[in-house]
């Protein structure tokens, strides 16, 4: 492979080069050697010349004996140089030095040229040697490594180096052939032996996801000659899933072609596990993030909403309180004596007013269905007699000439459950619409059983031509002038509200029978009229809020726009649907659909309010048993004599109809009789009378009574309960003055009172206690905020015969019984300032010590000087019985009553006999 | 006597007694007819107009208080508590009642429910409003004839 390969021979051309430097250097060595040798032979030569030199100098100096001629030097030196070169080294000249023999005697000489000769001999012999020993290294260094050993040896030494390193290496290590074959494979744990893989290709030697996909890359690798690393994961029986870091680079021969690919695998399983397991987490966390802002926008809005729909409730409630006074006052205003412009005014304040109440209610109404607050209620009810009812109400207030009729068909059950209120609502409200928009001709109400559930789609109904004839009939008849009349619309919107509806919304309630088999049945109800109609193009923005036919429409005929999106809406909450079909001058039916359930007993069910008004108009239906009748009318003729059985010339009575629900039709005359009036007209007689002896002492009220209490504490008062004091003025304020002295009045007086009231009162006065002797009355504290309370409570001791202080708060109370001695206290637990409690336990701390020291540290200054207190600090002699009056809110209860001291309590509504046997229990 | 005068009086009687018989009102509210009297003669006029007069002003803070970030649940018992207390006193059951719920959840500090009450109390009030101003203009009425008011017996 090595030989094969580009880079193998390039590995081999570099172990070559670095044996030729080794090679190379030795040579160096060895010249080096030779070098060295050299020039100590010439050292040697150079000290033989001195040496003959010095020998010439001497000869000259024996010959001539003057320095020779310079001319001739050189000459000489040449000449020489061939001789010196048989002479040996200069030590040995030396020697010549030792010649004992006498100086230029021929014995001299001659021992002279042997010592030279000895030691040339010797010179060369060294010379010999040294000759030999380069011959010797010269083959040592010949026969010295070969090459091969020298790369076989560092070959060695690399794969020792890279088994080291890759012993525990999670890595897989490949050379595949252009054919993708495996020509070498190092892997760390082989689950195959070499000759399983060499010479195969990864899909021959596995199988599975990921297998063709690095082959492919491989391959890739191999085409376009770019070494590339990727991320591939296996699926496979061999190893199971693991993702593998592959890096493939292709290798090259040395014409530069391909000839296979290297490949380093690495198994990166389980930091692919943990980076995808980051990656989840860290979508998770986007998607929690996300999520939780799109929660909190939806909060956020939700709670908007609510807050805004709550606002507008609120604020239709305020605006409704306060201009049902403005109406109410009116309307009073209207029973007084004015003249005929000033009644023209009023009438147009009332109906405006009206008109603004009705846009509020509408507004409430539709605020409450849309935000699911309306509860709908399951009450039994008479089909047949609320059609009757509608109708006839809507008859009552009528001042067209127009006949109402209502037809029901024979198979409406006579009794269905459902909520009769808010189906009343509907029909009233379409039949009061359908009033409006009819000038002549009739209005009806139809009501027949469809097949559940029913698809909505108008059909023709023979209803269609009936009206028709109807209106062909009527043709004759007189057109009426009265065009608007919002109070019209406000009668009927306020139906919901009206006694008798509410009565039989209730009477009905506590009749309701477990049902046992409930089936459900829908009942279609057209409210048709012979009315303008409405255009189609108007058709589908009818049922919207605030939105009416035309601009013209809402000038002429007025209204809110409400009425009818509230029946809709109404009619879908109950599960139902609403439909119209209509026809331009010729009439509009409104259509609504509802499910009902059927009760199986529906046989007696006689307390139905409806019923007790059946007297006044029997004589006015054509069918003579209500629980069955199919068919009624209210003709236009019969409207004033027999509709307002009791009604009253005036406009007072119609006001109260009109606004109250006070409606006359429903009071029959009998009624009067039948049910348990108080005031019999003895009793009233004698009462009468009594009224007016007894006008005298109209001015003593409890009202003035708290005012005149409180006027006494007026001075003491300015740091506390400023505001609550005031209350009370404004309470007493409507009273007039001169009543103060009331609170004082002399007990004769009093007792003058009680016989009026004794003799005057007979039926009441039986619950009046024996009075005690007026001069030793006990003395009674009430403390209450509440001043409706208060009132209350005052008249009712009145009744008993005593006469209380009132205060406001505790800290009020505990001076009080500081300044005055008290038989008997009355304490509401929840007040502002200082509540019953804690008042409760000073007083007990205090009388327990004796001192009001409690009372101070509790913030209350000193008692003032009372008039009628003859000392500063009274100390209560005994233990004052104190009862607590409860109405169980979340903060009283009767053990916290009796763990703050008090002897007992009475639970609020506060009634005479309640009182009385307090009174009876506790004062002596 | 004036026949329209007994026809106003029967009237009213039938009228307050179909306030109680439809659960509007309780026998306080007969108890509370009851003490008007001659020395007391405006007694009723007087505490149903401070009722009516009052009302509105704490179901107005109740909303406000509803309508808080933080619904102080304290304040608002104590609110409503003054508005039981108003109503018991007069037999304004139906409104009593309403408080009640409210009460309760006041107490689990259910503001969702809280609303929800508030709404029923609202509209307990509205329909106790109604009814009592007719009833007080059919007083008037009947004073304004020279009448005299019925009152219920046994009470």
């Amino acid at each position: 492979m090595t030989v094969d390969s580009d880079k193998g021979g390039s590995q081999l051309a570099y172990l070559m080069k670095y044996w030729e430097y080794k090679q190379e250097n030795a040579a160096r060595l060895l010249r080096e050697e030779l070098d060295r040798l050299g020039k100590q032979r010439e050292e040697v030569e150079l000290k033989r010349l001195e040496i003959l030199e010095e020998h010439r100098f001497e000869e000259e100096r024996v010959g001539a004996d003057r320095y020779s001629v310079s001319v001739l030097e050189e000459l000489y030196d040449s000449y020489t140089i061939v001789p010196k070169k048989k002479r040996d080294s200069p030590v040995e000249s030396n020697k010549g030095l030792e010649i004992d023999a006498e100086y230029d005697t021929i014995v001299y000489w001659k021992q002279r040229a042997v010592i030279l000769e000895n030691l040339l001999k010797e010179s060369r012999q060294r010379e010999q040697i040294l000759l030999e020993k380069l011959d010797e290294s010269i083959k040592n260094m010949e026969q010295q490594s070969t090459p091969v050993e020298e790369l076989s040896q560092m070959l060695k030494r690399a794969d020792n180096f890279i088994h080291f390193i890759l012993q525990n290496a999670p890595i897989v290590l490949g050379h595949m052939d252009k054919e993708l074959r495996y020509r070498f494979i190092y892997n760390h744990y082989p689950s195959f032996k070499e000759e399983d893989i060499i010479g195969k290709t990864d899909t021959e030697i596995f199988s599975g996801a990921g297998v063709k996909e690095s082959l492919n890359f491989k391959r890739e690798v191999l085409e376009r000659g770019l070494p590339g690393k990727r991320e591939i994961t296996f699926e496979t029986e061999l190893f199971g899933s693991k993702t593998f870091l592959i890096y493939v680079e292709p290798v090259f021969n040395k014409a530069g072609e391909t000839i296979g690919v290297n490949y380093i695998g690495m198994d990166i399983t389980d930091q692919v596990r943990k980076r995808e397991k980051m990656a989840k987490l860290r979508e998770e966390i986007a998607v929690q993030k996300a999520m939780e802002t799109e929660m909190n926008k939806t909060i956020h809005i939700t709670e908007e909403t609510m807050r805004a729909k709550q606002m507008l409730a609120t604020m239709s409630h305020e605006i409704r309180s306060p201009l049902s006074g403005v109406v109410s006052m009116a309307e009073v205003l209207a029973t007084t004596r004015l003249d005929k412009e000033q009644r023209q005014l009023l009438d147009v304040m009332i109906s405006s007013g009206d008109l603004v109440l009705q846009l509020i209610n509408d507004i409430l109404d539709l605020s409450k269905v849309e935000s699911g607050v309306m509860r709908l209620e399951a009450t039994k009810f008479r089909p047949r007699e609320v059609v009757r009812h509608v109708l006839q109400t809507a008859a009552a207030s009528l001042k067209k000439m127009l006949t109402l009729e209502g037809y029901i068909a024979d198979d409406v059950p006579i009794e269905v459950i459902g909520d009769v209120l808010r189906i009343r609502q509907i029909l009233t409200n379409l039949v009061s619409n359908a009033i409006k928009f009819t000038h002549e001709g009739k209005v009806g109400i139809r009501l027949y059983v469809v097949p559940a559930p029913y698809s909505g789609e108008e059909d023709l109904h023979p209803v269609e031509r009936f009206e028709a004839n109807a209106a062909t009939d009527e043709k004759g008849d007189s057109d009426h002038p009265y065009g608007d009349d919002p109070s019209e619309a406000h009668k009927n919107s306020d139906e919901s509200g009206t006694p008798v509806k509410r009565g039989e919304s209730q009477s009905k309630d506590e009749d309701r029978h477990p049902i046992i088999f409930p089936t459900t049945v829908w009942i279609r109800c057209d409210v048709y009229d012979t009315g303008i109609g409405i255009p189609e193009h108007a058709l589908p923005t009818l049922f919207k809020k605030y939105m009416q036919a035309s601009a013209d429409h809402a000038r002429k005929y007025g209204g809110t726009g409400l009425g009818l999106a509230i029946c809709k809406q109404l009619v879908e909450l109950m599960g139902g649907h609403m439909t119209l079909s209509s026809k331009e001058h010729c009439g509009s039916t409104f259509t609504f659909v509802l499910p009902y359930r059927v009760s199986p007993e529906s046989d007696d069910q006689s307390d139905d309010p409806d019923e007790l008004s059946d007297a006044s108009t029997h004589h006015d239906a054509t069918a003579t048993d209500d629980h069955t009748a199919g068919f009624f009318q209210f003709q236009p003729r019969t409207l004033s004599s027999s509709m307002l059985s009791l009604s009253g010339e005036s406009r007072s009575q119609n006001i109260l109809q009109n606004n109250y629900g006070f409606s006359m039709p429903d009071i029959n005359p009998n009624l009067a009789s039948l049910s348990p009036t108080h005031a019999t007209p003895k009793e009233l007689e004698t009462e009468q009378g009594s009224h007016e002896s007894s006008s005298r002492n109209s001015g003593d009220n409890a009202a003035a009574e708290i005012s005149g209490r409180n006027d006494q504490y007026v001075g003491e008062e300015r740091n506390i309960g400023e505001n609550l004091r005031s209350l009370d003025m404004e309470a007493g304020s409507s009273v007039s003055g001169g009543q103060v002295e009331k609170t004082l009045h002399d007990p004769q007086d009093e007792h003058r009172m009680m016989q009026n009231r004794d003799t005057s009162l007979q039926s009441t006065a039986s619950s009046v206690p024996d009075v005690q002797t007026p001069e030793k009355k006990p003395k009674i504290l009430l403390v209450e905020d509440n001043k409706i309370n208060v009132v209350v409570t005052t008249s009712m001791m009145k009744q008993l015969g005593h006469r209380i202080d009132v205060v406001n708060n505790g800290i009020e109370a505990i001076r009080a019984v500081q300044n005055h001695t008290y038989d008997l206290v009355l304490m509401d637990v929840c007040m502002p300032v200082m509540d019953g409690l804690q008042a409760t336990r000073i007083i007990r701390s205090c009388e327990e010590s004796g001192s009001w020291d409690a009372a101070m540290e509790a913030g209350i200054d000193q008692p003032m000087r009372f008039q009628d207190s003859p000392v500063n600090f009274h100390y209560p002699p005994k233990r004052i019985p104190i009862i607590a009056m409860t109405a169980n809110a979340l903060s009283e209860s009767a053990d916290e009553c009796f763990e703050n001291g008090m002897d007992s309590f009475v639970s609020k509504p506060v009634t005479l006999l309640k009182l009385k046997e307090c009174l009876q229990q506790y004062l002596p | 006597m004036n026949s329209r005068v007994v026809e106003m009086q029967n009237k009213y009687a039938e009228y307050a007694i179909s306030l109680i018989a439809q659960g509007i009102m309780d026998d306080q509210f007969n108890r509370v007819q009851n003490m008007q009297d001659n020395s007391n003669p405006n007694f009723l006029s007087e505490i149903l107009s401070s009722y009516l007069g009052d009302m509105p002003k704490l179901i107005h803070s109740l909303a406000l208080d509803l309508q808080q970030q933080y619904v102080d649940f304290v304040k608002l018992d104590k609110t409503i508590h003054n508005i039981k207390g108003s109503s018991s006193s007069i037999g304004a059951i139906c409104v009593l009642n309403a408080c009640n719920a409210f009460v309760a959840c006041c107490k689990e500090q259910d503001i969702e429910g809280c609303f929800k009450c508030w709404e029923q109390t609202s509209n307990a009030f509205a329909l106790v409003k109604l009814k009592l101003e007719a009833l007080l203009i059919l007083e008037q009425q009947i004073r304004a004839a020279g009448g005299i008011v019925p009152k219920p017996v046994g009470y």
